[in-house]
């Protein structure tokens, strides 16, 4: 039997060393890819309740159906402000747009990843802007606006190909997924990240300690 | 069981509170006795600091040793383990002790090398090997860990480590992938992996399982041996086992017991282990190790049990062989909130039925008056499918009722039935007209939400599926509000409860940061707070150490007073001995009932298997026993990646590829033309491979949803030419737009369709392997998104909790939208904590690191992935060459 209590003063000087800061680690790819998972739900289940009330607004101004957008686009935001790697935000609209196409949606099973992509990585360049250094509510309603346009710019790649996108369609569409995007997926998802935050949840991360005071 | 438990320890049971002080006072001298036994043995290895380089080479390297090692999280100001020596000898089995709160997982998970890191600068500091190092998670670790004389992170593979929950170390859907994915992690060639995989399901008892088989139907023991063999096939010198057997019903913790001793005996591994309730693992037990704690600056001398001081070190106030240990009179068991095996227990540490002053003069199994909940002819199930039937029940005021059965036996569909949470198949749960007065009706699943909340209350078995508000005293003001009860006197209710339940100094806390045992007394103080004439509480005592258990037990036992009929979900024998519970026990058929005297002596009153209907009406029976359902074995059948059997041999990366290349060169031309070749090409092709058109359309419905609104978009707002057909306000319909308005809608489907066909029902570990070995993406970040996605239907088992939950804290009549945020809230909170754990379960397989990885399973390509490919392409192609033709190749649709 091996123990012994052996009095050792304490070791008052701790190293605090500033290294790997933008390195991932196991828990930064799992709660990403779970964010990516749970958006793929909620996602899922927007574009089944949308389609009527996307018609109706349509109806009353052509392009404003664009407001919704951002209802698909809050995913990669989230990741970044939580678990602030590069690629975070590409990387959970990824996981999600892989989820969705292999459950099947309205886009196509393949199309959803390449949508996923291109929303990724417009909400990815607000945070590359700042070097990955400013994570504050400007920095994620810069990373939902680009969002809306990269989802803009997408549909008239794609299915919009037929409307002007300089016509007033275009840039009414253009306005609104830009707004969607800053409301949604940026000022939202500020909000929800500090609520997720003040649950204790995010402990493991600097931007959960941050938001509780324990840095 | 219960009458002659009750009879023979009535009176004799104290409560941990009377005896906490007397600890205090007596673990110094515990402590002085613990070291006057290490000194006199002669097994003892030395772990003082100053000495433990010389004793290094005359005796045999420990196969784990802390020096000096402390580790302090990033979101705690105190350290959860500080200053800690203790060495582990190869081929011991050790049982960790220690109130709550005391480090013991913090020690396990730093024995695993979880904690912390290698890499960075480290300062020695006087102290010689005392040093204090920030690691990458914020985390402090001072001291060292050794694994066979290794620094722990440079020994990967060496160590294995079992959590608690069995649901949460699954990684793969498929059973034989999560035993081979440590081996993996280890760069293991593949043969020897598949070879490591037999054995170890083998040494854990499941010899010959499908491997094949998903994890999903998998009952509590058997994930959790399966979790064992996941370990094991790493082949670690020492297996750490962090509360295994928590979660378990008593056969799931048989299972468990008898795997992991037989493949301690079949490898002669290490194991130190943390288990409140360790009776089952006694006999594996060759040493136990009792920790505490102690102030600073005391030189140690000054052993206490209060965690969470600043400044405090862990201490080892006992440590020898198990019948040493427990016979010692001098360590206060139940004052350090520890429970001692029944074999070793004294007068003092038994549990028996709780009684005190205030309470009701009628027994609890009885209780009083006439039934407030009844049922007749009910039959239980989910889904319609019925798990028992024929249940007639009844559940009285001031009455608690134990509901008990192996896993899966339906104990929570009871449950959820009675709590008008669940639809019965057949049969009714009837409210007396006292309970239901005032409410819609008397079946209390056609209560509103509100009628519900203040007649029935449900504490679900994990208390965050239960939180709705973000602040302590609003949870327990939640169901008297939404009662009709005005808002001062819900406050003053409120705090009153948080008082009793000694809660008050968090009011002003979020709800999800209190401690496990203190999340659930806000649970049951939430749901009282309704005041509620039935409360049914799911698992209330699991994973609590002794102290903890005792304050749940006594708060149910209060409650009988206030004419509360309460009904308990449980595996705990000693619960229902403490509550004096009448027993209603769910048997599988062909299983014989594990509750009425099985092994014991013979209860008159029991009398073997009793028929529900007629005599379960008699009040004065103590036990009944519900015959259910079998829980079937199952055997899957594989389930095939496509209805196509031609699609499912493909590859699946080369699948999803084919998705990109039949779809992308489309966007090149809008046209009628190119898009109806397209379609045609497509539903031609789909044919051959056995998708008949109706199947293929069925399958892809939302894009026949999709594609009529953008072809209506482009309708009326697309570019236009010749004639004007109609025009309002910014709407203009000209022929021009009508025709791409045609061709916009034919394209999304010549894209969509066999873009969904091709990728739908693949399998998602398929698709990862062929993304990592064949795409050679990071196998952290393919695994890693692997895993999430594993939790997708963990979620969805999540969000029917967080929905019955709701319903019944009254929050049921809430408009579809004013419900969806909140509840979405709560289950991504769920869901980020779920995969916190993920990654440390996938961290204690090996997973993570920058090394070589192997794989077990190949992505195979062959050459009809190719072929696929080609004609995947061919359709396009085809489609753009046929309108290029034609002439109405329309470049971007200009």
């Amino acid at each position: 039997m091996s123990t012994s209590t052996s009095p050792t003063s304490p070791a008052t000087s701790v190293t605090v060393t500033s290294r790997a800061r933008l390195k991932w680690r196991v828990v930064d790819i799992a709660v990403a890819s779970v964010i990516g998972v749970a958006s793929a739900l909620i996602y899922w289940g927007v574009a089944l309740v949308t389609a009527a009330p996307w018609n109706l607004l349509e109806a009353i101004l052509p392009g404003l159906a664009g407001i919704m957008n951002g209802l698909w686009l809050f995913a990669g935001p989230l990741a970044a402000v939580i678990v602030r790697k590069p690629g975070a935000a590409i990387y959970a609209e990824l996981v999600a747009a892989v989820l969705e196409a292999l459950l099947g949606n309205q886009w196509g099973g393949g199309e959803t990843v390449l949508i996923g992509l291109v929303e990724g990585v417009g909400a990815e360049l607000a945070f590359l802007f700042v070097l990955y250094r400013a994570w504050n509510l400007g920095t994620m309603l810069l990373s939902g606006a680009l969002s809306g346009v990269a989802s803009w710019a997408y549909s008239f790649f794609t299915n919009l190909q037929a409307i002007d996108v300089t016509g007033s369609y275009g840039v009414v569409y253009l306005l609104t997924s830009v707004i969607s995007g800053m409301l949604i997926a940026g000022l939202a998802m500020w909000f929800l990240y500090r609520a997720i935050a003040r649950t204790g949840a995010l402990d493991h991360f600097a931007s959960g300690r941050e938001v509780r005071g324990l840095n | 069981m219960t009458i002659q438990l009750r009879e023979q320890w009535t009176g004799v049971t104290e409560t941990p509170t009377d005896r906490k002080s007397a600890a205090v006072d007596d673990s110094a001298a515990v402590l002085r006795d613990a070291n006057a036994m290490l000194d006199g043995d002669e097994v003892c290895s030395v772990a003082e600091a100053g000495s433990a380089k010389t004793a290094g080479h005359r005796r045999a390297v420990p196969a784990l040793e802390f020096r000096n090692w402390g580790y302090r999280h990033a979101s705690r100001r105190d350290f959860a383990v500080r200053g800690l020596n203790l060495a582990v000898q190869p081929g011991e089995h050790v049982l960790l002790l220690g109130a709550s709160g005391i480090g013991k997982s913090t020690i396990l998970c730093g024995a695993a090398g979880l904690l912390g890191d290698d890499e960075g600068p480290v300062r020695e500091t006087d102290e010689g090997d005392v040093m204090a190092v920030e690691d990458a998670d914020g985390g402090v670790t001072e001291g060292s860990i050794a694994v066979a004389g290794v620094p722990v992170h440079r020994a990967q593979g060496k160590v294995g480590l079992v959590l608690q929950d069995p649901d949460a170390q699954a990684v793969f859907q498929r059973l034989g992938d999560n035993v081979a994915f440590g081996p993996e992690n280890l760069d293991v060639p593949r043969d020897e992996i598949w070879r490591r995989v037999d054995d170890a399901l083998d040494a854990v008892g499941m010899r010959g399982v499908q491997l094949t088989r998903s994890v999903m139907h998998l009952s509590g023991g058997q994930m959790q041996r399966l979790a064992v063999a996941g370990a094991l096939a790493m082949q670690p010198d020492v297996l750490l086992l962090d509360e295994p057997t928590a979660n378990l019903d008593p056969d799931g913790v048989d299972q468990v017991v008898a795997a992991v001793g037989d493949a301690l005996e079949l490898t002669g591994a290490t194991m130190v282990m943390v288990e409140h309730r360790a009776d089952a693992w006694i006999d594996l037990v060759d040493r136990v190790v009792v920790l505490g704690a102690t102030d600073d600056g005391e030189g140690g001398g000054d052993a206490g049990i209060v965690p969470g001081q600043d400044g405090r070190r862990t201490v080892v106030v006992a440590d020898g062989r198990p019948e040493d240990i427990f016979a010692d009179p001098s360590i206060d068991f139940a004052g350090l909130g520890i429970w001692v095996p029944e074999r070793y227990r004294r007068a003092g540490d038994a549990i028996g039925a709780i009684h005190t002053a205030d309470e009701p003069d009628y027994p609890a199994w009885r209780g009083t008056g006439e039934p407030v909940l009844t049922t007749s002819g009910l039959a239980i199930g989910r889904n319609g499918q019925p798990i028992a039937s024929h249940l007639d029940l009844e559940f009285r005021a001031g009455q608690i009722t134990a509901l008990v059965g192996a896993n899966g036996a339906g104990k929570s569909t009871l449950s959820l039935t009675l709590a008008g949470l669940l639809e019965p198949v057949t049969g009714e749960v009837v409210a007396a007209a006292s309970l239901a007065d005032g409410a819609r009706g008397t079946w209390p699943v056609d209560w509103t939400s509100r009628q519900l909340a203040s007649r029935i209350s449900y504490v679900f078995q994990n208390p965050e599926h239960q939180f709705a508000t973000s602040t302590v005293l609003d949870e327990v003001m939640l169901g008297p509000v939404r009662t009709g009860m005005a808002e001062a006197d819900a406050r003053q209710l409120a705090t009153g409860l948080l008082r009793r339940f000694r809660l008050d100094q968090y009011a002003a806390a979020n709800p999800y940061t209190l401690s496990g045992g203190e999340k659930r007394r806000l649970t049951v103080a939430a749901a009282l707070a309704a005041a509620p004439r039935v409360l049914i509480l799911d698992e209330p005592t699991f994973g609590q150490d002794r102290r903890t258990w005792m304050q749940i037990a006594e708060l149910i036992h209060s409650l009988r007073g206030d004419g509360v009929s309460i009904v308990v979900v449980t595996h705990d024998r000693d619960l229902v001995t403490a509550l004096d519970a009448k027993v209603i026990e769910l048997v599988p058929e062909q299983c014989t009932a594990e509750w009425n005297g099985a092994g014991r002596e013979p209860v008159p009153a029991a009398g073997g298997q009793d028929r529900p209907g007629r005599d379960s009406r008699k009040q004065n029976r103590r036990e009944t026993v519900v015959p259910v359902t079998q829980v079937n074995e199952r055997y899957e059948e594989p389930k095939s990646s496509s209805r196509s059997a031609c699609l499912a041999s493909i590859n699946p990366v080369f699948r999803l590829g084919g998705a990109f290349l039949v779809s992308l060169p489309m966007l090149l031309s809008l046209d009628w033309v190119s898009a109806g070749v397209a379609c045609l090409l497509e539903f031609l092709v789909l044919a051959a491979i056995g998708i008949r058109p109706w199947r293929a359309i069925r399958s892809t419905w939302p894009v026949f949803i999709g594609a009529p609104c953008s072809a209506l978009a482009v309708l009326l707002y697309g570019k236009s030419g010749g004639d004007v057909w109609w025009q309002w306000g910014m709407m203009l319909v000209t022929d021009r737009s009508a025709e791409l308005a045609v061709a916009t809608a034919l394209r999304i489907v010549a894209i969509g369709m066999p873009a969904i066909i091709a990728v739908l029902g693949i399998d998602a570990t398929d698709l990862a392997d062929g993304f990592s070995e064949l795409l050679r993406l990071p196998d952290r970040f393919v695994y890693g998104g692997l895993a999430g996605m594993r939790l997708f239907s963990v979620l969805q088992d999540d969000w029917t909790a967080l929905t019955a939950s709701r319903r019944s804290r009254g929050l049921g009549d809430d408009s579809k939208i004013r419900q969806f945020f909140p509840q979405a809230f709560a289950l991504l909170v769920l869901s980020i904590r779920r995969s916190t754990t993920l990654a440390t379960a996938m961290q204690a397989r090996g997973f993570g690191g920058t090394g070589p990885r192997s794989h077990a399973r190949a992505s195979e390509v062959h050459v009809r992935d190719w072929i696929f490919l080609a004609a995947s392409l061919a359709i396009p192609v085809l489609a753009l060459v046929a309108t290029a033709v034609n002439g109405t190749f329309s470049f971007f649709g200009n």
